[in-house]
């Protein structure tokens, strides 16, 4: 798939570290952001270790997966409802959840440290999307704004189940509490979606640092109105640090090209050679 | 030393003692086990002895070698073992074996939350628990949305995707037609227990006759309009 | 490799280069076949109406019948032509050679008869008068005998009877002699550049016919390799000239025209007069069949010299006077018929050049062939794999027709005869064999297999060595197997180790590959010298810059022990998570001490080892302010070498969670005990300003004197300074105060709420707070009353409860405010309860 990308990540205001992580690939087409909790700098530790097992993981799958007709291992279920991509991508964020888990757990210094993860990998004519946590995937599409995942937080819960609304869940005393991350337990369930790709897509992964300063309808417009997706991660950074910045942020932005005729042929070509 | 029980379903055929290691299974005669089956490959497995494990090794056979009911390429051998090749069990008796080979996924146990990590609570139980207040047996619901006016290529659309586009255009999932019509009109959300629908096109869709603005929550039974199309929203049990 | 031989680009592109191969070098399975496509498309080009000009006389079964048996006196043949010439033809081609003199046993006898006669010598004038009219008779008899003559005649009366002649083919051997010079080409132009049709051993008429007829033709006829008729040679090549063939002299005759208004250009055309006639390189011309026999009229040989055809039948025509009868017939296989007689094909070509009505290969036939070919050469190879099973049939059979049709097209409207066997063979073998490689090469779906119990192991192993957490991925790799690969992983781990200077560390994983393989590697050379390394004055665990080689001694040292700061290392005690802990001894008092070190993982540049040593020896800091009787001393803390040190308290004990089950609780006065110390030690610690965050029985040490200490301040932060991190809650949650729990701010107090939850647990060996899901957790922490401890122990006394009550109050206000308010009142209980 032709992809734009743009990715930033800032400290904020108020921290003095950055916990965020975040991963890039072209070529793999994966795409992962990973905000990290924990004392001293378990946090970045935590999201660190999360992008780059899972990219590093899912990199062997696939390479694995061209060489030989050979049945392949991945970590955990298989599930069968979704492409082999993707069962690759779960199994490699499972494989980090575990790594992550048992660091914290042989050394009381990290214990406690976690992280959120979510990812993008693009195959085809679609997007799979993977993730734990708060952090957050959005689509931009027919200029609305769609949030894909769902928050592991305690307030998204009980929204769900009805007890309490939105608005009361933006004043929420819990809504820092996550029921989900990668690393605070040996197994994790790891949420997925596949979306059909159109051209000119906008897809934003980014931290609660972003979402937490600054609301939907003002990431919509700024989506609207940009020119590049260079100028959109800059311009989201910057609100946010305007309204606070009181937690790291981190923010990248896709954007699908459309391809003329002869490139995809070409493309199509050189998978079969 | 450890033996194998050779069974046929729950006949016990053959007891044979591992005494040395390879012990090669299959239908060939050069084998050390020979079944002479043809679900069994000509070389179908292999056992080794690794240090003090036994291994049980698939050699790239047709219908595959499962470790109690687990499909595996390599596995280590724990006493009781039951290894299915074909039709036939092997069962891997040694007394002398670990019995605690830790599992990559251990089992949920219900449990109250008191894990030594912090904050983030392995929710494992709690979704076990959220699954039981469902009641047991209970079906997936997906949410359809079935054609009561006007006319358009189906009559029924499933909503099993993320998103669903009401549209003219090429995004959308729902076609509608008229010159008139938005290329998207409506987007329908799936959440993990609700529908939402969203005014792409602001005041262009109605739910229950009412214009649709921002996001709303769909309920069983509620009747959308998209430009001169009446859809009817039901949630039925997901079809297998 | 395999996969690359099977692989479609190769299928494509091996057959592309075969089919061009072939194409260029003509090999004659394909050639056969492309005729057997131009003998279909020549049928379709059939012309039932092909003009006027033409028509033949034959003599046939019936003719034989009725005028006797053939050979037939040549005077019969002459009759045929005058006949033929009386009903006005214009030309007649006669197909029949006389190369010698009729051998007439009549006429033989007669002129025998003759010379006797003249022999006879008499004086008798009525003898004189008989032989005189025996002569006479003799004479006309010899004269209606001498068919040649006859003929002779007729041939020189008409002027219009175009001759035959034959060659054998092939060039000439030994010398070649020229005859009827007169009837070779005259007008020649152009480059031989190949072989052209040659003849030899011409076999010609009777110089008294051919001297008297206006033009003499070869009438060889010479099929293609699979014996079919399809092409007419122009000029024959012989001793040097160029022959005409019957046709051309015919048309040239009937167009009124010498030989000096034929032109040939070599290997390219022949024009009598306007007329043009394409040729090949080889100089032939392909012949335009127009139909079947019959397509030309033709009249029996009996009909027409007995008046029996209609008077406009031949005249003003040409006339094509040959033999069909059976048996002496010359049949010939041509693309539209298996019998068909050699005047039938004479009729035919002379119907072609006078119509131009011909079969040519373009001059932009063979490009077109070639583009034609690497475009389905290009579709199979790229395109045709990568399409559905439908869609590619569907676009082949498209191409298939494009090609078929236009060749058809070509070949009936204009007479192209555009080569289509080659791509159509491309594109028919290409798809069969694309189509059948996809119906049985099924690839193999590549399963996905939960990975075993090992495997992840593995997995595990690799990640954490990824992430320079050495220690564990040796954990991980001890559960596996050994077998080769993971030989190899070890191996690479114990290298790791060894980078790190973690000497002792690498030995045991060596070690580890010993257990199989002793050699593996030459690795029991490598573990003789690192265990002689190490008994140096090295120890594991170094921390510090990255880089450097060999072994590091402590300078100054001077003894054999190491030290740091002035601490004895006495052995290792394990690992935490900054760094390896040590037992010391501090010399100068003898006091054993628990050593923590700070170790950096290779990447770690120097911005980052600079914020880490400041978190490192705040921790010490925080703790090292602690000097109370329950709280784990800090003693020091310090540099050496580059290797980050704390010195603290070593305590040699267990902690108090195994006194949570409810088997094995406390006796009440030992728990008052615990807790009023842990209070005070609290009190204490929230005076200097720390808080704890993480009170739980785990972090509570019991020592073997009976001592009791709380432990792991490792998350504890000055409160003046923090800058806790919202969004993360730090703690246990159970133990979890409800304000910790919403990620504000706390204060010592948050640790009294962790210790009340403690002391229930304690107490009634059950905790206050449970739930099956975390929401329900929290809220009852946040929300709900913990349990009534009288009605779960109806002997807990009831200063107990108060104590327990107070320090689980939701609100931080109502709560007891400070550790030493709890420690009085738990004091005042000990009184009351002893």
């Amino acid at each position: 798939m032709a992809i734009e990308f743009s990715a930033k990540t800032d400290v904020g205001n108020v921290r003095t570290n950055n916990e965020d992580s975040l991963f890039t690939d072209r070529e793999l087409e994966l795409y992962i952001v990973a905000d990290g909790m924990g004392g001293h700098n378990s946090g970045e530790v935590a999201s660190r270790m999360a992008c780059e097992i899972t990219s590093k993981n899912f990199k062997d799958s696939l390479t694995r997966s061209k060489k030989s007709d050979a049945t392949q291992v991945m970590y955990g279920e298989n599930n069968p409802n979704i492409s082999q991509a993707a069962n690759h991508l779960i199994s490699a964020i499972r494989l980090a959840n575990r790594v992550i888990y048992e660091a914290s757990q042989g050394y009381s210094q990290n214990q406690g440290m976690g992280t959120t993860l979510v990812a993008l990998h693009s195959e085809d004519n679609h997007y799979h999307i993977a993730w734990v946590g708060d952090s957050r995937i959005y689509l931009f599409r027919h200029g609305h704004l769609q949030q894909l995942t769902v928050d592991h937080s305690l307030v998204q819960e009980q929204v769900d189940k009805g007890l309490i609304s939105s608005a009361d869940a933006e004043q929420s005393e819990f809504k820092n509490i996550l029921t989900r991350a990668l690393g605070t337990s040996e197994d994790v369930k790891v949420d997925t979606a596949e979306i059909e790709a159109f051209d000119d897509d906008y897809l934003l992964l980014c931290s609660d640092g972003l979402t937490r300063m600054v609301p939907d309808d003002k990431i919509s417009e700024i989506l609207k109105s940009a020119e590049n997706c260079e100028e959109i991660t800059t311009k989201l950074i910057e609100l946010a640090k305007e309204a606070g910045g009181r937690d790291n942020i981190t923010v990248i932005i896709l954007q699908k090209k459309s391809e003329n005729f002869w490139k995809k042929f070409l493309k199509s070509v050189a998978k079969t050679v | 030393m450890p033996k194998l029980l050779l069974k046929f379903h729950a006949a016990v055929i053959k007891e044979i003692p591992a005494e040395k290691t390879p012990i090669t299974i299959g239908r060939k005669p050069d084998n050390d086990i020979v079944i002479d089956n043809m679900a069994v490959s000509g070389h179908h497995a292999k056992i080794t002895q690794q240090g003090a494990t036994y291994v049980i090794e698939d050699l790239q056979s047709t219908n595959g070698t499962f470790v109690n009911d687990k499909k595996i390429i390599n596995s280590g051998l724990k006493n009781n073992d039951n290894i299915l090749i074909g039709q036939h069990t092997i069962v891997f008796v040694d007394p002398k074996a670990e019995q605690n080979q830790p599992e990559a996924q251990a089992p949920a146990q219900k449990q109250p939350i008191d894990s030594e990590a912090t904050v983030v609570m392995s929710s494992k139980a709690k979704a076990a628990a959220a699954a039981e207040a469902q009641g047991p047996g209970k079906k997936e619901m997906i949410g359809n949305l079935k054609v009561i006016e006007g006319k358009l290529d189906q009559n029924e659309y499933v909503l099993s995707g993320l998103l669903t586009y009401i549209g003219k255009g090429e995004s959308a999932a729902i076609k509608i037609k008229g010159m008139f019509a938005p290329d998207i009109a409506a987007l329908i959300s799936r959440r993990p227990t609700s529908y939402l629908i969203t005014a792409v096109k602001e005041g262009y869709p109605k739910l229950n006759n009412n214009t649709v603005s921002g996001q709303i929550e769909l309920k069983d039974g509620d009747v959308i309009e998209v430009g001169g199309i009446k859809f009817l929203f039901q949630m039925k049990e997901k079809a297998e | 490799m395999k996969k690359f031989f099977l692989s479609d680009i190769t299928i494509g592109l091996v057959l592309t280069l075969v089919t061009i191969g072939a194409f260029f070098l003509q090999f004659d399975f394909f050639e056969s076949l492309e005729l057997k496509t131009y003998d279909w498309r020549s049928f379709l080009r059939q012309n039932p109406n092909p003009g006027n000009e033409i028509a033949l006389v034959v003599i046939d079964d019936d003719s034989i019948s009725k005028l006797g048996r053939w050979p037939w006196p040549r005077a019969m043949i002459a009759e045929g032509i005058n006949a033929v010439n009386a009903a006005g033809a214009k030309v007649i081609g006669l197909n029949i050679l006389f190369t010698e003199e009729e051998k007439n046993q009549g006429l033989v006898e007669i002129k025998n008869l003759k010379n006797i006669v003249s022999g006879i010598h008499t004086r008798r004038s009525d003898v004189k008068q008989i032989l005189k009219k025996i002569n006479g008779e003799l004479d006309q008899a010899e004269v209606r005998l001498d068919n040649d003559t006859k003929l002779k005649d007729t041939l020189e009366n008409a002027k219009n009877v175009i001759l035959p002649m034959y060659f054998v083919m092939g060039p000439t051997l030994g010398s070649a002699e020229p005859i009827l010079s007169s009837h070779t080409l005259t007008q020649i132009e152009g480059v031989q550049e190949f072989p052209l049709m040659e003849g030899h051993d011409p076999a010609v008429p009777l110089s008294i016919f051919s001297d008297r007829s206006p033009g003499i033709g070869h009438v060889n006829l010479v099929p293609d390799p699979d014996g079919i008729i399809r092409n007419e040679i122009p000029s024959m090549q012989y001793a040097g000239d160029f022959y005409p063939s019957f046709a051309v002299q015919i048309v040239r005759q009937y167009l009124g025209l010498g030989m000096e208004d034929v032109k040939l250009v070599i290997g390219q055309s022949m024009s009598i007069g306007r007329a043009v006639i394409p040729l090949d390189t080889l100089n032939r011309m392909l012949i335009n069949f127009n139909g079947p026999l019959g397509t030309f009229p033709y009249y029996s040989f009996f009909d027409v010299i007995n008046d029996k055809v209609d008077p406009g039948a031949l005249k003003g025509k040409i006339v094509l006077l040959g033999l069909m009868a059976t048996g002496v017939v010359d049949l010939n296989v041509t693309p539209i018929g298996h019998n068909i007689p050699g005047i039938d094909i004479t009729a035919n070509i002379i119907q072609n050049i006078l119509h131009d009505n011909h079969i040519t290969r373009p001059a932009w036939a063979n490009n077109a062939e070639l583009g034609m070919i690497a475009f389905i050469g290009l579709f199979i190879t790229f395109l045709l794999p990568r399409l559905k099973a439908f869609l590619g049939s569907l676009l082949s059979f498209v191409f298939l027709a494009a090609i078929a049709g236009a060749g058809t097209y070509f070949f009936m409207s204009e007479g192209y005869w555009i080569k289509i066997f080659y791509p159509l063979f491309l594109l028919t073998s290409g798809y069969i064999i694309i189509t059948s490689k996809r119906f049985f090469v099924t690839e193999k779906k590549k399963e996905l297999v939960e990975a075993s119990a090992i495997e992840t192991n593995k997995m595990l192993g690799l990640s954490f060595q990824g992430q320079g957490i050495l220690d564990m991925a040796f954990e991980k790799f001890r559960k596996c197997p050994i077998d080769d690969q993971l030989k190899d992983l070890l191996y690479n781990l114990a290298l790791d180790f060894e980078r790190k200077r973690q000497y002792n560390k690498a030995v045991s994983v060596y070690e580890h590959i010993q257990t199989v393989d002793h050699k593996f590697k030459g690795i029991d050379e490598r573990v003789k010298q690192l265990k002689a390394a190490s008994d140096g004055a090295v120890f594991g665990g170094i921390g510090g810059k990255k880089g450097g080689e060999g072994t590091v001694i402590l300078e100054g040292a001077g003894a054999t022990v190491p030290t740091l700061g002035r601490y004895e290392i006495v052995k290792e005690l394990g690992h935490g998570a900054m760094g390896t802990v040590y037992l010391g001894k501090d010399p100068k008092i003898n006091r054993q001490v628990a050593i923590k070190t700070l170790r950096f993982d290779d990447d770690v540049d120097e911005a980052n080892m600079k914020s880490i040593k400041e978190r490192f020896f705040r921790e010490a800091e925080s703790a090292g302010n602690l000097n109370h009787p329950n709280i784990i001393k800090i003693y020091d803390a310090g540099e050496d070498h580059d290797i980050s040190y704390i010195a603290m308290e070593l305590l040699e004990g267990e902690d108090l969670k195994k006194y949570t089950d409810k088997t094995n609780l406390l006796p009440l006065a030992t728990l008052l005990d615990y807790m009023r110390k842990i209070a005070e030690g609290l009190d204490y610690a929230h005076k200097l300003g720390v808080i704890h965050r993480d009170i739980k029985p785990a972090n509570i040490m019991l020592l073997k004197d009976g001592a009791l200490r709380v432990t792991d301040f490792g998350i504890a932060r000055i409160q003046a300074s923090s800058k806790t991190a919202t969004g993360t809650v730090l703690g246990t949650p159970s133990y979890m105060s409800p304000e910790q729990l919403a990620g504000k701010k706390v204060d010592g107090r948050s640790d009294l709420f962790s210790m009340g939850v403690m002391f229930y647990e304690m107490l009634l060996g059950e905790k206050p707070f449970e739930g099956d899901s975390i929401a329900a957790l929290l809220f009852k922490i946040s929300s709900e009353k913990h349990p009534n401890i009288k009605e779960k122990n109806p002997n807990a006394p009831d200063c107990v409860v108060a104590v327990i009550d107070k320090l689980l109050e939701k609100n931080p206000d109502t709560r007891y405010q400070n550790g030493a308010e709890v420690a009085k009142d738990i004091a005042d209980c000990q009184a009351k309860t002893a």
